[in-house]
């Protein structure tokens, strides 16, 4: 039963979890919280997962040698089905962290290698690299020695308090690593199989990502010309998520009268994730450890 | 000064002369800024052929250099890697972070066009 009840357990958390946390708007308000909570949530589902596959050969082989009588066994069946899965999604959530750590240093590797080739580092030690071209873009290649990459449209089309309160959220991804959680999460999105894969997560999560370091950015150049240099790049067709985040800005930080509930929210959200680690762990684990250390050391479990 | 500065100003050079140049036109050119060994300018340019960035051309005794990629095709495929639009599923998956995420259909299809690839 424990195997089951774990494997429903991941599913609940890898399944249903995210759609809801997908559309809790509030947790916008304190995306360092929120992006703590995804990550108890899918640390559970993992746990969960691994716990199962864990616990179902024992749980078969008791029910094999009829302990459990013979109406079980309809049970053993959906043991063995829980238990393939979550060890298939676990063994492949071990090669896809693997390989993709290779692929991603690689690409990064390229992109300091092609950086250095064109050069144009700014004067200050911000290592700034400046591309020509006409497409305004700003991003950030994590690595010793991080960068932190603008095109000249983008020097173009803002203004120095603007170019510098982009340069600020880009390093504040770098400072903060946001591009591990963000790893980890693009693993987890690929091992699963690709009939239940879904972007809520990663994209959700990546969205917090850029949040937050607005959040940053905002708190070291004011929220002003970050604000004004996301109207300035933001895509005409397809700028969902750059909209969302300027709306935010003006949401969060307002000209005037004090900043939202973002306090209680993010106490919520750390409250919540440390519910989702901890009482699976107490609730299901615990009876199952107890029972194989009885049956290893022969005394009768309760 | 650093390597990684040496090569950028040696491939500066290259991507703006005319036709592929010398050891010695290069060694030339960037002592005009500042003192430099012969030698030291031979190596960076060996290193940088051997990373692929620059070719070799023989004429008589001696080696010529040229770019492989111009600076606009290396520019251009460091933004379509940056936004994910290169090729292979590894770069759509594993996207770099963006200030500004998305660059309109017409944009892409001017950087693909700067390295000769048709529209997908």
């Amino acid at each position: 039963m424990t195997a089951l009840s774990l494997a429903a357990l991941a599913v609940l958390l890898s399944v249903a979890a995210p759609v809801a946390l997908a559309r809790a708007r509030a947790l916008h308000r304190a995306p360092r919280a929120a992006v703590v909570l995804w990550q108890a949530g899918a640390l559970a589902a993992v746990l969960a997962a691994v716990a199962a596959a864990l616990a179902a050969p024992e749980e078969i082989w008791r029910a094999v040698r009829g302990e459990q009588g013979a109406r079980d066994a309809w049970l053993l069946v959906a043991a063995s089905v829980a238990a393939l899965t979550a060890g298939t999604i676990v063994l492949r959530l071990a090669v896809t962290t693997l390989r993709l750590g290779v692929v991603l240093r690689r690409r990064r590797r390229r992109q300091r290698d092609a950086l250095d080739l064109l050069g144009a580092v700014d004067d200050d030690a911000a290592r700034l690299h400046v591309l020509s071209g006409t497409v305004p873009l700003a991003y950030c290649v994590p690595g010793r020695p991080a960068r932190v990459v603008v095109t000249e449209m983008v020097l173009q089309v803002l203004d120095e308090a603007e170019t510098r309160a982009v340069v600020e959220h880009e390093r504040a991804h770098l400072r903060a690593r946001h591009d591990l959680v963000l790893e980890a999460f693009t693993a987890l999105h690929v091992a699963f199989p690709r009939v239940v894969r879904s972007r809520l997560a990663l994209d959700a999560v990546s969205t917090l990502l850029e949040m937050l370091a607005d959040d940053i950015a905002a708190q070291r150049t004011g929220p002003g010309p970050l604000r004004r240099a996301l109207r300035a790049l933001e895509p005409k067709a397809e700028g969902h998520e750059v909209a969302l985040r300027r709306a935010r800005l003006e949401d969060v930080y307002p000209d005037d009268g004090p900043r939202g509930h973002a306090r209680a929210v993010a106490a919520g959200a750390y409250l919540t994730g440390a519910a989702v680690l901890a009482v699976p762990t107490v609730a299901l684990v615990t009876p199952w450890l107890r029972a194989a250390v009885s049956a290893l050391t022969g005394t009768p479990s309760e | 000064m650093a390597m990684g500065e040496l090569e950028s100003a040696v491939m500066a050079h290259l991507w703006d002369a005319e036709q592929p140049c010398t050891v010695r036109e290069v060694h030339e050119a960037l002592q005009a800024d500042r003192p430099l060994a012969y030698t030291t300018v031979m190596t960076v340019m060996d290193r940088l052929a051997k990373k692929g960035a620059v070719t070799q051309l023989r004429e008589g005794r001696a080696y010529r250099y040229a770019p492989l990629r111009s600076r606009e095709q290396t520019t251009a495929e460091l933004m379509l890697d940056a936004l994910g639009l290169s090729d292979g599923t590894d770069a759509r998956v594993a996207a770099l972070q963006h200030f500004i995420g998305r660059v309109s259909p017409a944009e892409a299809d001017a950087l693909r066009a700067a390295l000769g690839r048709p529209a997908p």
